[in-house]
């Protein structure tokens, strides 16, 4: 039993990080309508700068606070620089020109990650005050991927807050509604969109660096993390936080069933629930029919 | 004239849920003929040409079309009976050459969009190329679609819907947008048409010039109802119609 | 705009004989390069060849279908792994199993093609790198495909051993299935296609079964996809795995982009330019993703018909056939 509970709880906390990348990616996607391939780079350059933050200290645990607010909020700023240089000239495009641009970016991204930080892995140590473990059900769990469901769960509830509560939340619901309406209606939709992709900037870097202490951080990150975070957004609804939520739990339990049941065969399993929700249900549990 | 319509519509209904687009409409065209169907906006002009051409199912009431029983029948059917639409909004293929596009039709009609040789191309190109002249876009037709002037455009969206050979033209607000110009051209188009091709048109117009200029018949439908129909003269002249529509809203 | 008469046919002879002459020039020149260069170059240029084929193929899709599909390595890899298989388990003969090879894609792409065609563009994009990493985590997992490793051997026959022949092999399956391609484009077929790439309501009005159409152009850009997955066998003598990544997949998409994704050949060339400008990068500089991204970002901004609309705005009337 502690076991499963174990093995699950983990794969939550991967389902954790995933999800804050994951909002960031659907709600860009929600209100831009474009799918952001450097969304992955994003996520990388978070989890590689707090390695840089953090450095090799031991136990470096404030520099990992520090790098907590710092790292993201850098991210945000190269998203909007990348946002009002290049993605504004795309929005009017079609899907294949917007698609081979942010994969240009991405490209670029990562060519400039590895001379940055070269092609070595690096890790970051654990934050002291999470250094532990704790006992769940007669099994050892680690108190960080709790602390990192916990940062997850903090992250979609203020989302939810944001957009549910907020007239900037009001405003980004209503461009995923309908940007038409909403240019008419007074606002500047430039801006609102310079400020969406610079949020979804943030969450990708802060999703890195949540995930840093969790697994080695090595070039393909950027790949890899994109690809999971599509299939979440997808399954959950492009254009819904909630969904990319339900997504990631979705995800866990798939990962779950997979790592106890046909290990080698457990990356095969999230790929047939994108095909299922694709082929079914293109717009996902939450999201919206395309029209 | 023949004895029966090419289009007979008999008590025609369509209701969405609670309210009634449409209610008990007749409508019989002739083939050769000009029929405009006029009324307010809202009047139910839209849904008695989408029920027609099979996008919506009829509530109630009978569509037949050359003789045969055409209620309920799906678009695609519609269109291979020889009823067709040409739409509002200027709906060419923007990168295509304007002989490209129509030959897309043609090839559509023909079933040869299956052809892996040129030469059948060759042939359609051929047939596309006559259309073209007959409607004035001869001079065009190296051109891409998406160049052409908004009238011009119209006028291509309405030889792609000639493509298929019908044997009733549905055109809805065929001017729509047009310059005096384009105008003039397009009406002569849809009346040089009707004569040649013994091709029956059904139009929905705003402008009344056009309407009491070309039409054979007039229908005039408000709230959902036939009000009038008859000759232009008898429509311009009755006093119910004045009051509803030509009167009250001009 | 180009006169024209009402028949058509003039601007199109003159077209053609234009780009005809200078592609049998292209064609001379690359037959004869086995003469004039080192063995390390020519199966340079034969690597890009048969990518030449690959993003030509890729393009009937996603230039003339306006499906964009980030799968198409799929089928490369599958028909490498055709070839390879056969050799491994059947000791089939190598003609038999390159034969087969676009078969295989074929019905690869008609299964896929079943199922992903249901969905409407960005959808579709993502339905295509599902199902295309799906099979890379799955072969990976295949002992009797070589796992993660692939397979790599002495597959070829006597005559392809070879570098001249194996040269020639490639430059002539490549014109052969280049033409077929071109043929497929010039057809009722093709010109119905892009019809549904530029108004896919309208023709469906029209009468055109647009899911067939599309579900042809998948199957057949399967197919050469494939074949030219084989000739990577030619090149290479192995299948692996990487070849059914969606990165993979995105090569022939920058080829046809940064080529010109709305001519015909415009892919090919960039393959051409995409393989020598990398081999450049890689001997000078390390970052050869950085000014790939950077063309890549450039030509998508400021050049959107790529290299052959750079080339072609003095010669316009030449080379652009959309």
């Amino acid at each position: 039993m502690s076991h499963y509970l174990i093995t699950f709880l983990s794969a939550l906390s991967d389902a954790g990080s995933l999800f804050v990348a994951a909002a960031g990616l659907t709600l860009v996607f929600g209100a831009l309508r474009i799918i952001n391939i450097a969304h992955g780079s994003f996520y990388a350059y978070g989890a590689f700068g707090a390695t840089t933050l953090v450095g090799g200290l031991a136990a470096g645990s404030g520099r990992f606070w520090l790098a907590l607010l710092a790292v993201p909020l850098a991210v945000a700023c190269l998203g909007a620089a990348v946002e009002v240089t290049v993605l504004r000239r795309v929005y009017s495009r079609d899907h294949l020109a917007q698609l081979v641009v942010t994969y240009a970016l991405f490209l670029i991204f990562g060519d400039l990650a590895l001379r940055l930080w070269g092609s070595q892995s690096r890790s970051v140590p654990v934050p002291s005050p999470f250094a532990g473990s704790v006992t769940i059900g007669g099994g050892q769990f680690p108190e960080y991927d709790l602390f990192v469901i916990g940062a997850a769960v903090a992250v979609g509830l203020a989302l939810w807050a944001l957009l549910q509560r907020t007239p900037l939340g009001w405003r980004i619901r209503a461009a995923v509604e309908d940007r038409e309406l909403l240019a008419s209606a007074g606002t500047n939709v430039p801006l609102l969109f310079t400020t969406v992709f610079t949020i979804g900037a943030m969450l990708a870097g802060l999703a890195g660096v949540l995930a840093a202490p969790l697994e080695s951080v090595s070039p393909g990150l950027d790949a890899s993390i994109i690809i999971s975070a599509f299939i979440v957004s997808v399954i959950g609804g492009l254009g819904s936080v909630a969904g990319a939520a339900i997504g990631a739990i979705v995800i866990a339990l798939f990962n779950t069933a997979g790592v106890l049941w046909a290990p080698s065969w457990q990356p095969a399993f999230i790929y047939l629930a994108m095909i299922a929700v694709l082929a079914v249900r293109p717009w996902g549990l939450l999201g919206a029919a395309e029209r | 004239m023949s004895a029966e319509p090419l289009l007979d519509i008999r008590g025609l209904t369509k209701a969405f849920g609670g309210f009634t687009a449409v209610a008990e409409v007749d409508l019989a065209v002739w083939p050769g003929t000009i029929h405009a169907v006029i009324g307010p906006n809202g009047a139910g002009k839209t849904t008695l040409f989408r029920v027609i051409t099979g996008t919506h199912r009829p509530t109630r009431g009978t569509v037949r079309f050359d003789g045969r029983d055409l209620t309920g029948a799906p678009p695609h059917v519609v269109s291979r009976r020889g009823l067709t639409q040409s739409f509002q909004i200027t709906n060419v293929f923007p990168r295509l050459t304007v002989l490209e596009s129509v030959q897309v039709a043609v090839l559509a009609r023909h079933r040869r969009s299956w052809d892996f040789t040129s030469a059948r191309g060759r042939r359609t190109a051929g047939e596309a190329a006559e259309l073209l002249d007959e409607v004035g876009l001869a001079a065009a037709a190296g051109a891409q679609a998406q160049t052409l002037s908004h009238g011009d455009q119209r006028i291509l969206e309405v030889t792609l819907a000639l493509a298929t050979r019908p044997r009733l033209l549905l055109l809805d607000e065929p001017t729509a947008g047009m310059s005096p110009a384009e105008t003039g051209r397009m009406v002569a188009l849809v009346t040089a048409l009707a004569a040649a091709r013994d091709l029956a048109v059904v139009l929905c117009e705003h402008d009344m010039d056009i309407v009491f200029g070309i039409s054979h018949e007039v229908t005039v439908l408000h709230r959902g109802r036939v009000i009038a129909h008859g000759p232009p003269a008898a429509v311009q002249a009755d006093p119910v119609v004045a009051d509803v529509y030509l009167g009250g809203e001009q | 705009m180009t006169p024209v008469t009402a028949k058509g046919r003039p601007v199109v002879r003159a077209l053609a004989g234009h780009a005809l002459i200078a592609t049998a020039l292209i064609v001379a020149v690359l037959a004869v390069a086995p003469a004039v260069l080192s063995v390390t170059a020519l199966l340079n240029v034969q690597s890009a060849i048969g990518l030449a084929l690959f993003a030509c193929a890729t393009n009937l899709l996603i230039g003339y279908g306006g499906l964009v599909s980030f799968g198409q390595g799929a089928f490369y890899g599958i028909g490498a792994y055709v070839v390879a298989l056969a050799w491994l388990h059947l000791h089939a003969s190598f003609w038999i199993s390159f034969a087969c090879a676009p078969v295989v894609g074929a019905a690869a792409a008609l299964a896929a093609g079943l199922l992903a065609l249901r969905t409407r563009r960005l959808y579709f994009a993502l339905l295509t790198v599902a199902v295309s990493q799906l099979l890379y985590v799955v072969v990976q997992q295949l002992q009797f495909a070589g796992g993660a490793n692939g397979v790599f051997g002495a597959m070829l026959p006597g005559f392809l051993t070879s570098s001249d022949n194996a040269y020639w092999f490639t430059l002539a399956v490549t014109v052969v299935g280049l033409l077929a391609l071109w043929q497929v484009t010039r057809s009722p077929f093709g010109l119905t296609l892009r019809a549904i790439r530029e108004n896919r309501e309208r023709a469906e009005a029209l009468g055109v079964n647009v899911f067939r159409h599309q579900l042809l152009a998948f199957v057949i850009s399967g197919a050469f996809c494939a074949l030219a997955g084989a000739l990577f066998v030619v090149y290479d003598q192995s299948a692996n795995p990487d070849l059914l990544n969606w990165t993979e997949s995105g090569y022939p998409i920058f080829m046809a982009v940064i080529g010109g994704q709305f001519t015909f050949l415009g892919p090919a060339l960039g393959a051409l330019v995409y393989e020598q400008a990398r081999d450049v990068l890689l001997v000078n500089f390390t970052d050869s993703q950085l000014v790939f991204g950077g063309v890549l970002l450039v030509i998508m901004l400021a050049a959107p018909d790529g290299l052959v609309g750079l080339l072609g705005r003095g010669g316009r009337e030449l080379v652009a056939r959309r």
